[in-house]
């Protein structure tokens, strides 16, 4: 069973999630949170898997929630609702901590693979952000004459990337392809100088980017 | 300069008036008083003169009465010539003690008082006649008219004559002196009569050439403050056009786009109603349509209201806020836009991050309108005390001092910075690009409330 609590300051938006969630027998909403605030302290109250987080919220926004919620329980899984495919957002999200990116417009379609993937530890993002992305990133490869240097990755340094991606550890890939977790720190290293990436936000949105993981 | 003409002209125009008013009196009064003094010699001229006539008129009176009183035989009338003979001495002696009065110094007195001692030897002279007898009266009458009367008498006139003539030797030399005084006083009136002239012409130059000064400034700050107002009328003018333009475009999106998928959507979920009946493919379809159609509807309305505000400004703050809109700029125009942000931003009021936002937007549709540039680069800074915003481009520039350089764009920049006491510098030459740079302080107090 999977327990979600929905965080949306519009009555119409959190029925509708609950109704489509409900559908599901392996799905129990525990909870319903009209403000950031009333979120965090349910959070805490009712310690659900997964969190489906508004952003735009009165009384402490929904990136803000995620960030003192993740805080205190770095286990929960938070999956941001927004309408905005904007990269800044998805950054934003990102940093605070959650799991997944799920746009309102393509919520119905995506809201059970999304609370699925959220609940086992993966990440997820809708089909529709990392479209946006892409294309912003190709315009932006374009207008500056750069190219794209994801084919400088090795073929093993494309799947250290892509668990990375999806959020493992180095220690959790390094026991998946049994290396020694020096050696996938040292992969890192290389994918993010080649890929000209800076931090671990900035490797999951190009994965996200690049379809590698959703 | 402006102190020191005004001090200038004040001592000028108050000596002018003081003098005017010093020469107007004096003059009446100088001339009054030689007037006066004038007149009173000349009287004083005139009395002594009759004084001085009045004496030998009265000796010659006393001359009768004594010839009468020797001519008459009988002794019994002579108590009664002897009164009118005492009257007359006593009236003569009045008479020169009223001279004497008048005439008071040297060369008069002398003469004065020989008059007096020959007036007294006269008297002298004739009183022993009023005792005489018929017979001495007979006997010695004409020998004492002739021998002692006549001569005295004739004495006296001469001395009378003599001191008339000083009477009006004086006279003439009073004129004199009155004619030296009034001669300096003109002599002194003509001087400060040229003194004023003088000075009214300096004060007349320095006037005209500062009212003409005042005159051209003022025309200048005329057509300044005309020029102005033409500017101001121009721009809210173009304000007005502006807003009505943003209303068209707005209303027309609303209708042209919002508005018509609203229709196809309605259009849609009758076709929906009417394959309620059809196979559960043929319904699916139509559902996938609608929902399509009403994510694209949802598309609009937000960047429509991205447009106006972006909500990310208040949900996500004023960096990702400035990120986003260059990479919106990059996708309309094709231009790159590289944002640098800096420090905190995310501390700054509502009002400031506002008004960077704005900058940033007005900055990016100026260089979209008429930078032609290849490449825009937006950095701002921010500090507990301050923000700087710079937004550089390498386009065609302008020249920030030209005529056409404050578009509407530009005054709204400025007018939203200076509202928060900032400052905004831009450096731009035709064919250098142009650099926008704003710095706007931060109140804490103020900010914090």
């Amino acid at each position: 069973m999977i327990r979600v609590l929905i965080a949306d300051d519009h009555g119409v938006m959190r029925k509708g999630l609950r109704l489509q969630l409900e559908q599901h027998e392996a799905i129990e909403v525990v909870g319903e949170a009209a403000n950031g605030r009333e979120a965090v302290r349910l959070a805490e109250e009712l310690h659900p898997d997964v969190i489906m987080m508004d952003i735009g919220m009165p009384n402490l926004n929904g990136i803000e929630a995620t960030a003192q919620i993740l805080k205190r329980n770095p286990d929960a899984g938070v999956i941001i609702l927004s309408v905005h495919s904007d990269e800044e957002y998805l950054v934003r999200a990102l940093t605070a901590g959650a799991k997944g990116y799920l746009l309102k417009e393509s919520a119905d379609v995506d809201l059970l693979r999304a609370v699925q993937a959220v609940a086992q530890k993966k990440s997820f993002f809708s089909p529709a952000v990392a479209k946006t992305l892409l294309e912003d990133y190709v315009q932006q490869m374009k207008l500056r004459g750069l190219k794209d240097s994801y084919d400088l990755l090795t073929e093993r340094e494309k799947e250290v990337f892509q668990l990375l991606a999806e959020g493992k550890s180095a220690k959790e890939v390094a026991a998946i392809f049994t290396l020694s977790p020096y050696t996938v720190e040292t992969h890192r290293t290389r994918i993010m100088q080649k890929l000209d990436l800076h931090s671990a936000v900035d490797l999951v949105l190009y994965a996200v980017r690049k379809k590698i993981i959703s | 300069m402006r102190s020191r003409t005004w001090l200038i002209l004040s001592i000028g125009f108050g000596t002018l008036i003081l003098l005017i008013a010093l020469l107007g009196f004096g003059a009446t009064r100088r001339a009054q008083a030689l007037h006066d003094q004038a007149m009173s010699a000349h009287e004083a001229y005139l009395q002594t003169d009759t004084v001085l006539r009045e004496i030998p008129a009265d000796l010659y009176v006393s001359g009768i009465l004594i010839r009468d009183y020797l001519l008459d035989p009988s002794p019994s009338m002579a108590p009664e010539y002897q009164e009118d003979l005492v009257a007359l001495h006593s009236s003569i002696r009045k008479r020169l003690d009223l001279l004497a009065q008048r005439l008071g110094t040297g060369e008069e007195r002398t003469s004065l008082s020989q008059l007096r001692n020959e007036l007294e030897a006269y008297w002298k002279s004739v009183d022993p006649i009023l005792t005489w007898s018929p017979e001495d009266k007979l006997v010695f009458s004409r020998m004492f008219l002739r021998q002692v009367v006549l001569p005295r008498r004739e004495a006296v006139v001469a001395l009378a004559r003599e001191i008339g003539e000083i009477n009006a030797a004086n006279l003439r030399k009073e004129q004199r002196r009155l004619q030296g005084s009034q001669e300096l006083f003109q002599s002194f009136l003509r001087r400060t009569v040229a003194f004023a002239l003088v000075l009214g012409l300096v004060v007349a130059v320095i006037s005209t050439a500062r009212v003409a000064v005042l005159e051209r400034r003022s025309e200048r700050q005329r057509g300044r403050a005309e020029r102005a107002e033409r500017e101001l009328r121009r721009l809210s003018r173009k304000l007005v056009q502006a807003q009505e333009e943003e209303r068209k475009s707005l209303s027309r999106e609303l209708h042209d786009a919002v508005g018509q998928m609203l229709s196809a959507m309605t259009m849609e979920l009758g076709n929906l109603e009417s394959s309620i009946a059809s196979s559960p493919e043929k319904l699916r379809e139509r559902l996938n349509e609608a929902r399509s159609l009403n994510a694209a509807t949802l598309r609009e309305v937000r960047t429509l209201a991205m447009g106006l505000r972006p909500t990310m400004l208040d949900e996500l703050g004023l960096g990702p806020a400035l990120r986003w809109q260059g990479r919106e700029f990059s996708r309309r125009s094709g231009v790159p836009v590289d944002v640098q942000i800096d420090g905190d931003l995310d501390a700054l009021p509502e009002s400031h991050r506002t008004c960077i936002y704005r900058v940033v937007q007005e900055t990016l549709t100026n260089c979209a309108k008429h930078a032609h540039a290849k490449r825009i680069r937006i950095s701002a800074y921010g500090r507990h005390d301050w923000v700087k915003l710079s937004i550089q481009d390498d386009g065609v520039g302008f020249d920030p001092d030209g005529a056409n350089a404050r578009g509407l764009g530009l005054i709204g920049i400025q007018e939203r910075v200076r509202e928060l006491n900032g400052t905004v510098t831009i450096v731009s030459g035709p064919e250098k690009g142009t650099i926008v740079e704003v710095e706007v302080p931060v109140w804490r107090g103020v900010a914090a409330g």
